[in-house]
């Protein structure tokens, strides 16, 4: 029975040695070992604070594939962590690992924490992932952030659907891509999906394509 | 004759004794990382805790209905339009719209409810296309494969220097690029950039989630 | 490329002297003959970064024995300086922040270790020196391996002409980018930086005879560059 004690110490130090090494395997391969240690710090902070630490690995291997020197990843893992955290704020506790992901790249591209607010006001029953991806995509072409912000919104609470949103957004950036100037993409290409739409319930409607909440 | 250059010099010296500006939020991120850094090495040096902590222990649920939905709009290939010489994407721009002109059905129910959620929530299948002559290899890498070249490459098409592979992913926003040769980052022709103030180097962008 | 930096700029250490504005000079310090500290140097440095008070050994002692305010204090105290050497290094603003947060978070993971109490800023310097050059290798690999993309640029460099001689800081900082590594290290040191060439030795690892020789070359090599524009 002498080899229990010893497989008990080897657990301890394997114990020990993964606490303090990277979270994932690919960041084990793939960074040195300072921003591999900075890195594993960030994660471990993130993880501790209940956020979805998946977005941060791909940030660090982003970097990584983008050939950025160690200290630029550490500080894009670092910012990336902190929106993240912004966005689970402003996104309530059981907002999805998805849609924290997204509001986080909302919040990058200049969007408010608080048009994130009054879009889960707007639908809480349903994920925000696809609207924050458009809504992200349309600032990031060029779309004022307010009025970018109050279309999702509106759309939202009108039940527009997720594939709606999405086409809306991939129809206005090819415009955009056209010369179009970006206003004006979305109030042409807004007319197309408006008139399809019931008018805005306001936060009466909580359930996409519903007219009454389901009871 | 050695004034001027000294004068010169003089110059130099002032131009490049310049404080660049600094920002507060560069150096608080500093800190933060340092006290990041300090506390990761702390727990480091606590033994193991018994349990782990509830949050790390959190399991997904196994969502089945994704391998069902999968399968079902596995069907419908969505053709991310890519180096395709006619510039036209092979889903039309206006067809999604045209589609959004119905009516939403008028349904009742959480079950119903439910089927939609997930309709929209399930994986599409996106197809990327590269035209690329001469390459020896090409893959795709973005946020849905780590980023890793060796994940997911492409295949060329024979006979013909077009080079494709098809991915599932769930609705939403990607970023992604090709890199050609393991040795060259390649934006996709045909889709908008996303620009990359974290590493400085640009992406493409790609929204999913058409029906 | 977006670089953030118009938001949130504050201007350098909170209070640290601006350098440049009411930088004594003499013309005498730039003689070849003058390689060793000269009065230009002397006045003019006290200008810049020797006006800063030097930070008591004590922050640093507190600082090593893992007080997280000292360690404050030294990041605040040293940062402009740090991020002018490596921009002036690197050539990029974006570069150099990122090699100086590197380097403070080395200086954090070392100071434990830290013996060399009153040699601080050397001590410093030596990091930054070293982060800066493997930058410098990594910026060339990623350079060689993202061909399809342009080069980025100073965002916050000013590309007007300034009052003396018609000299474009683009010239400037284009003629120090020229300078072979080993010298532009050098002549940053000792003539922007205001290091001697004793504590240069402690930084660099190289003999003050050579250092000397890395300052003077240096000096020419900017002179001949600068006077071809000028003239031209």
């Amino acid at each position: 029975m002498r080899t229990l004690p010893f497989l008990l110490g080897c657990a301890a130090v394997t114990a020990l040695a993964s606490a303090a090494a990277a979270q994932d395997p690919r960041l084990e391969e793939k960074l040195d070992p300072a921003t591999r240690r900075q890195v594993a710090a960030v994660i471990e902070r993130a993880r501790g604070r209940g956020l979805p630490v998946e977005p941060l690995v791909d940030k660090a291997l982003e970097g990584v594939a983008k050939r950025a020197p160690g200290p630029r990843i550490v500080s894009a893992v670092a910012r990336l962590s902190e929106r993240l955290e912004a966005a689970r704020e402003a996104l309530g506790p059981n907002a999805t690992p998805a849609e924290v992901r997204a509001g986080a790249e909302a919040l990058a591209v200049g969007v408010p924490d608080s048009a994130l607010r009054e879009l889960r006001a707007a639908a809480p029953g349903v994920s925000l992932a696809v609207p924050l991806g458009v809504l992200t995509q349309l600032v990031s072409r060029g779309v004022a952030v307010d009025r970018a912000a109050a279309t999702v919104l509106d759309l939202l609470r009108r039940g527009a659907r997720p594939s709606q949103l999405i086409a809306l957004g991939e129809a206005v950036q090819q415009d955009i891509a056209q010369g179009m100037a970006p206003a004006t993409a979305l109030d042409v290409r807004l007319r197309g999906i408006l008139g399809a739409l019931p008018p805005s319930g306001g936060a009466s409607i909580t359930t996409i394509g519903v007219d009454k909440p389901p009871r | 004759m050695r004034e001027p250059t000294d004068e010169l010099m003089e110059k130099v010296v002032r131009e490049l004794s310049a404080l660049p500006p600094v920002r507060e939020e560069a150096i608080q991120r500093i800190l933060d990382l340092a006290a990041q850094r300090r506390a990761a090495e702390r727990r480091a040096q606590e033994p193991p805790a018994a349990e782990p902590p509830v949050h790390a222990r959190r399991r997904v649920a196994p969502r089945w209905w994704i391998g069902v939905a999968a399968a079902a709009t596995l069907a419908a290939l969505i053709w991310v339009g890519i180096g395709r010489d006619d510039g036209v994407p092979s889903v039309p721009v206006n067809a999604p719209l045209a589609a959004a002109d119905a009516a939403p059905r008028a349904e009742a129910g959480a079950l119903a409810v439910a089927d939609r959620i997930i309709a929209d929530e399930a994986p599409r299948a996106v197809q990327f296309v590269l035209d690329a002559p001469g390459a020896r290899s090409v893959a795709v890498v973005g946020g849905f494969n780590g980023w890793d070249p060796q994940a997911t490459p492409l295949e060329r098409v024979p006979g013909t220097t077009v080079w494709t592979t098809t991915v599932l992913l769930t609705p939403g926003r990607y970023t992604y690029a090709f890199v050609v040769d393991d040795s060259t980052w390649v934006l996709d022709p045909r889709a908008p950039r996303a620009s990359d103030p974290d590493y400085g180097v640009d992406s493409s962008v790609l929204l999913v989630g058409r029906e | 490329m977006r670089t953030g930096l118009a938001d949130g700029l504050v201007q350098a250490g909170r209070g640290a002297p601006r350098a440049v504005a009411d930088r004594a000079t003499s013309v005498d310090h730039f003689g070849d003959g003058a390689i060793s500290p000269g009065p230009m140097r002397q006045r003019g440095v006290s200008g810049g970064h020797r006006a800063m008070s030097r930070l008591p050994d004590s922050t640093i002692a507190r600082a090593k024995l893992g007080d997280d305010e000292a360690f404050a204090e030294i990041v605040r105290h040293y940062y402009a300086r740090c991020l002018r050497f490596a921009r002036n290094m690197l050539g990029d603003l974006a570069d150099a922040e990122d090699a100086v947060q590197e380097a403070f978070l080395r200086v954090h993971a070392a100071l434990p270790r830290y013996t060399e109490y009153g040699r601080f800023e050397p001590w410093l310097f030596r990091i930054l020196a070293n982060q800066c050059r493997t930058m410098r290798a990594r910026e060339r690999r990623r350079g060689e391996w993202l061909t399809p993309y342009e080069p980025r640029h100073d965002a916050a460099a000013p590309e007007a002409p300034d009052d003396s001689g018609g000299l474009l800081r683009r010239e400037i900082e284009r003629a120090l980018r020229e300078l072979p590594a080993l010298l532009r290290e050098a002549f940053l040191l000792y003539h922007v930086e205001g290091i001697d060439y004793e504590q240069m030795t402690a930084i660099t690892g190289a003999r003050i005879s050579a250092l000397k020789m890395r300052v003077k070359r240096a000096r020419d090599i900017l002179r001949a560059r600068l006077q071809e524009v000028q003239s031209a």
